[in-house]
């Protein structure tokens, strides 16, 4: 943070500047962290009382300020709230319509549950449906187009209603509309999602292709935050944060729905818990917990944590060759 | 030493200043919320609402945040102004509006054909005494709150008078803080602030702002510890929620009261969530659940 003699307040005399440096207060972090504001602003002088303000004018403008609530729905109205539909009937009933844009949704579940199964159908249901740009980061080589091509087929021909092949290069333009970025290391996920949230936010200077970045997935978060995670150690979890933090920037700043994977580790009593520990648990708005039926071959989610329905629901889904299918669920 | 002598003779504020500040202590003190009815609650209390993930801090601190906001006449509210800190990021407008709508059909309801307002003039009456910022780091929480002043004494001016200050949640950069001090600066200028620091700086101006104003500050912790063990949570009647501290001692002197959540609760029809006074503390939980038009107690 910058000096305050750097900042060219016009009232900073070289007398008010020794005031200020008998007291420690040299830069501007000084002044957040130590500065008295009632107490300089009753004892000193106009030209003191002056400097506090314009050092206060200097932060206001630093940052948004406060925002009254009217402003706030205003604003959301004049954008229009989307949900985003999953491409799976059953869980966009659950949901209340889909991915809602401006959270963060992630999907809990153990290995061969259908998770990456269930991101690849998002993918290729926003990406046909709403014709809308989806990145999507995959960290564990899981990533399959040739799948995806099959789902947004079968999509293209539920909506058309028509039996015989797709034209391909109407299934090429869909296909065009999915960004597939590999990252296998925090590091690398990290630089690609502040160059992601740094171009969009870039309005001037956006490349055409993030213009319309409506759905970002990161299948798996948890495989990219496990391995630097361990026990209390303080380093692994500033930079679990740091990736919620980044995350939360792209949904709420570039309004975009952000859907990650998480794994199970071992509970008491033997039932699965989410990984990634209690730090991570407040993180996401939603959180999916999708388990495996052997019995009906279904997957399964149930909704462990929403920040405004009631977590009592359940949906069911098979996967089969032409994408996943909603299923009736079993109560 | 010529400062500190002026200091003392100069005082801080004149009588007038002082009784002007606690007596309009002439306020609506409806309880803001059921689970903190028991406390009786005034100006410049620290509340502190602690919990795991998922039980219904935030819940609570909006349907405060809504009783505080609607009129007193027919609706039962302070209608006072709202500073709502968001930390986490997690604030939703909607459900704000939403919550604000239920209450205000059902005070229409209630009215029985008397002389009622516009709904959406209340509405949006409701929503410009409602002040939001997030913020993305401890220094950007810093910066908000000394700028803040400014923007409510512009507000009191208005004829707005603020009287909740909450924050959502304050645990949201322990991590963050404590990393950035363990990294070691590269040169001698750049000595990282510590957790302490930053959250001595954090309660100074808070304690400022809510001693000028009279406000009512209520905070969210969300717990970073697993629970340790699950006979507690068995018995939901038994008292002992678990509660671990890890915000610094600065932090921890500042509050005054604290209140712990958990739930939902397992193995019910209906999705209830416990609350227990742990400071003052009291025996008994109360148990409750979550709609639109605020928290019931449920027996």
């Amino acid at each position: 943070m910058p000096k305050l003699i750097e900042l060219g307040l016009p009232s900073l005399t070289p007398e008010i500047y020794s005031i200020l440096a008998s007291q420690g207060i040299i830069s501007v972090e000084d002044f957040m962290l130590s500065a008295d504001i009632s107490k300089l602003e009753a004892w000193g002088s106009g030209t003191l009382k002056e400097v506090v303000a314009e050092i206060l004018h200097y932060l206001e403008c630093q940052r948004v300020g406060l925002k009254s609530g009217l402003r706030g729905v205003q604003d959301m109205q004049a954008m229009g709230i989307q949900y985003l539909p999953t491409g799976c009937d059953s869980l966009d009933a659950i949901l209340e319509g889909g991915l809602r844009e401006g959270t963060l949704t992630e999907l809990v579940g153990a290995s061969a549950t259908g998770k990456t199964q269930l991101c690849m159908q998002v993918a290729a249901s926003v990406a046909y449906k709403c014709r809308a740009l989806v990145a999507y980061i995959d960290t564990c080589h899981s990533f399959s187009s040739i799948r995806v091509a099959h789902m947004v087929g079968t999509l293209i021909k539920t909506s058309e209603g028509h039996q015989g092949g797709v034209a391909a290069d109407e299934l090429g333009k869909v296909l065009k509309g999915i960004l597939k970025f590999s990252a296998f290391d925090i590091y690398s996920a990290l630089s690609i999602l502040h160059e992601l949230h740094a171009s969009i936010s870039n309005n001037f200077q956006a490349p055409e292709e993030f213009r319309h970045l409506r759905l970002l997935i990161v299948d798996s978060a948890s495989s990219l935050i496990s391995p630097i995670l361990g026990g209390n150690q303080i380093q692994g979890h500033a930079l679990m944060v740091g990736m919620g933090a980044i995350l939360r920037k792209l949904a709420i700043e570039n309004h975009l729905a952000v859907l990650i994977t998480n794994h199970t580790v071992g509970g008491e009593f033997g039932q699965p818990k989410p990984a990634l520990g209690e730090s991570w648990k407040r993180i996401p708005d939603v959180r999916l917990l999708l388990t495996h039926n052997p019995s009906s071959n279904a997957s399964e989610v149930a909704v462990i944590k929403h920040s405004s329905i009631a977590c009592n629901k359940q949906a069911s889904f098979c996967i089969t060759k032409r994408g996943l299918q909603s299923a009736e669920a079993e109560l | 030493m010529m400062m500190d002598v002026r200091e003392w003779v100069r005082g801080h504020e004149s009588v007038a200043c002082m009784l002007h500040r606690v007596l309009t202590n002439s306020r609506c003190t409806t309880p803001l919320v059921a689970p903190l009815q028991q406390v009786a609650l005034q100006a410049r209390d620290v509340v502190e609402v602690a919990g795991p993930s998922g039980s219904a801090k935030s819940e609570l601190l909006l349907q405060a945040a809504v009783t505080c906001l609607l009129p007193e006449r027919l609706y039962g509210g302070w209608e006072g102004g709202v500073l709502w800190y968001d930390l986490d990021g997690h604030f939703d407008i909607l459900r704000l509006v939403c919550l604000l709508q239920a209450r205000i059909h059902q005070g229409k309801a209630l009215s029985l054909g008397g002389l009622i307002e516009d709904g959406d003039n209340i509405m949006n009456a409701c929503l410009e005494r409602f002040l939001l910022t997030r913020c993305y780091n401890s220094f950007d929480f810093i910066a908000a709150l000394q700028t803040t002043r400014n923007q409510v004494k512009e507000a009191q001016r208005q004829g707005r008078s603020m009287r909740l200050l909450i924050i959502d949640s304050i645990g949201a950069f322990y991590w963050l803080d404590r990393a950035a001090s363990l990294v070691a600066g590269a040169s001698i200028e750049s000595s990282r602030p510590s957790i302490q620091a930053v959250t001595r700086a954090v309660v100074r101006e808070l304690h400022q702002l809510s001693n000028m104003h009279g406000l009512l500050v209520l905070a969210s912790k969300c717990s970073i510890f697993s629970p340790q063990s699950s006979d507690a949570r068995k018995d939901t009647r038994r008292a002992g929620l678990q509660h671990r501290e890890y915000m610094p001692a600065e932090w921890q002197e500042f509050v005054t009261h604290r209140l712990l959540l958990q739930g939902p609760m397992s193995g019910e029809a209906e999705v209830v969530f416990i609350s227990e006074w742990q400071m003052p503390a009291l025996s008994g939980v109360d148990r409750f659940t979550i709609e639109n038009t605020g928290l019931k107690l449920v027996i």
